[in-house]
């Protein structure tokens, strides 16, 4: 189960997450840690079996397994996700987003599993206003299986857009942006400055399962 | 008011740990007089699913933040972080304390929580066959994928961490001071090194510690081994004393329903009353590593 209450990024602990400064709004389940696997403990469990992208459960010989335990991952971070917020609080206050993944709408590896994540934890309440309001326009690889060749800031903002057909609404008070691990804080910051580009006074809170711990100790909690 | 019903009455954020208002709201509550890790147990016993910022006032958590941030920097500490009651990566086996703490402060490498943990403690001054046998049994649980969790103590202790750490393995380090201080000075180079590659835990809060002499923050020590008995599987005594502060951890690791392992040599020693005492009341003599591996699941 997840934590009863999130966590949030400070002064003890932005320094970890280069992207990040004094204004980011951050909060966090648990503590992924990088590298460790498995081993790493029941967050980086959790992360593991969430994670899992359609084509490595598609080949493997549990695809059913693996699945499941997707499946699982899902509902239990809907769960702790849900006993966040008030029923009000849902239906009024919040328009809840997934940052858009690495693939397009049809890329064999395209999975929506933030969405559906929201979906699960608050369309029960029956107004919540859940949108992808943003999405990439190609497919490129995940930061955590790039093997160093990730996308700078400027190539990711430069592939990531707000999509026009969600804005029909106007956007609640506080926009919260979901996503699975933060890592550098670049895929929070691309979101929330293309949405600030289009509603520059726009309040958004950052929303992740757990923030990743690196290796060194000394890159991670330095003040 | 349960847990959920609590949540939904409390914006999101608000209700969220902020790691330096949650230190600083325990650095304000310890500040207190009369304040005993009994005393703050009953706190949140009276309001469960609390955190330390709930019960102190924005501004005194502000202030003890400063302080005990402060003295964090000033002693040089450039890595740590908290774990507090409700909030992500808690070790819940830390409930099974008589007066488990709230929040705890670490440097270093959480994830070694993960792994299996046994305590290897004994007194801070040990017979060379005590040396002997302590080191023995650190590298054996190494060899065997165990942690070696120990108080960074003189003794057995310092035994245990380093030959675990020559050995290859984990070990973990639950200290009787502040992140911000060492006990024993010659044990400073050694608490960094573990607090740097492995992992170093510690309850007592840093105001406080910085606000009384020696004999108030003696204290601080047997207090550490509740924890540490909470944190591992089972605790091994290798060697000690009747009136030895080891014997605190033995009493709780019974109390948590933690497997305590008494070396054969505490029994075969005459002078020694609680080994006995111990044994009655569910410890288990053993010879070696063997035995104790025989009694410990998987």
């Amino acid at each position: 189960m997840l934590a009863d209450r999130l966590t949030g990024i400070d002064e003890t602990n932005r320094s970890s997450y280069f992207f990040l400064d004094e204004d980011d709004r951050c909060l966090f389940f648990g503590e992924f840690h990088v590298g460790k696997g498995w081993s790493g403990g029941p967050t980086n469990q959790l992360i593991s079996n969430y994670k899992r992208t359609p084509s490595e459960i598609a080949a493997s010989h549990n695809a059913g397994k693996l699945q499941y335990y997707k499946d699982t991952a899902v509902s239990e971070i809907a769960a702790g996700l849900r006993r966040q917020f008030s029923p009000q609080d849902i239906n009024v206050k919040y328009t809840f987003v997934p940052v858009p993944g690495s693939k397009i709408v049809g890329d064999p590896d395209y999975c929506d599993r933030l969405a559906k994540t929201l979906r699960a934890a608050f369309l029960p309440f029956g107004a919540a206003d859940i949108r992808q309001l943003l999405r990439v326009t190609q497919s490129t690889e995940a930061d955590h299986r790039s093997g160093g060749g990730r996308l700078r800031y400027e190539e990711l903002l430069a592939i990531t857009e707000l999509d026009r057909a969600q804005l029909a609404r106007r956007l609640r008070e506080v926009v919260v942006l979901f996503d699975d691990v933060l890592t550098s804080g670049k895929h929070y910051k691309v979101a929330k400055t293309r949405i600030r580009e289009g509603f520059p006074n726009q309040p958004i809170l950052g929303i992740f399962v757990a923030r990743a711990i690196h290796r060194n100790p000394f890159e991670e909690f330095a003040f | 008011m349960d847990l959920i019903t609590q949540a939904a009455a409390v914006d999101v954020e608000a209700r969220a740990v902020m790691p330096a208002r949650e230190l600083g709201a325990y650095e304000a509550l310890w500040a207190r007089e009369g304040t005993t890790f009994k005393a703050l147990a009953d706190l949140f016993r009276e309001n469960l699913g609390s955190v330390p910022s709930d019960l102190v006032s924005p501004a005194e958590a502000e202030q003890y933040a400063r302080l005990a941030l402060g003295t964090i920097r000033a002693a040089g500490v450039k890595h740590f972080g908290i774990r507090v009651h409700g909030a992500g990566e808690y070790p819940e086996k830390l409930r099974d304390a008589q007066h488990p703490v709230e929040l705890l402060y670490f440097q270093g490498n959480w994830d070694i929580t993960s792994s299996r943990c046994i305590a290897i403690v004994g007194t801070r001054r040990p017979t060379d066959d005590g040396v002997r046998r302590a080191a023995k049994l650190s590298r054996s649980f190494v060899d065997a994928g165990f942690t070696v969790v120990s108080g960074l103590a003189q003794g057995i202790d310092t035994v245990a961490h380093r030959t675990a750490i020559d050995a290859g393995g984990l070990t973990v380090a639950v200290l009787g001071t502040p992140i911000t201080a060492s006990y024993p000075a010659e044990n400073e180079e050694l608490q960094h090194h573990i607090a740097d590659e492995f992992l170093a835990i510690s309850q007592v809060p840093i105001v406080r510690y910085s606000r009384q002499g020696p004999s108030g923050n003696r204290f601080w020590f047997p207090e550490r081994n509740v924890t540490m008995s909470a944190l591992t599987e089972a605790t091994v005594i290798v060697e000690a004393g009747n009136t030895s502060g080891t014997l605190i951890q033995a009493r709780h690791a019974i109390q948590q329903g933690r497997k305590l392992f008494i070396l054969d040599n505490c029994f075969r020693n005459s002078e020694l009353t609680w080994p006995a005492k111990f044994a009655e009341r569910g410890a288990i003599r053993v010879s070696d590593f063997e035995e104790i591996r025989a009694h410990l699941a998987g």
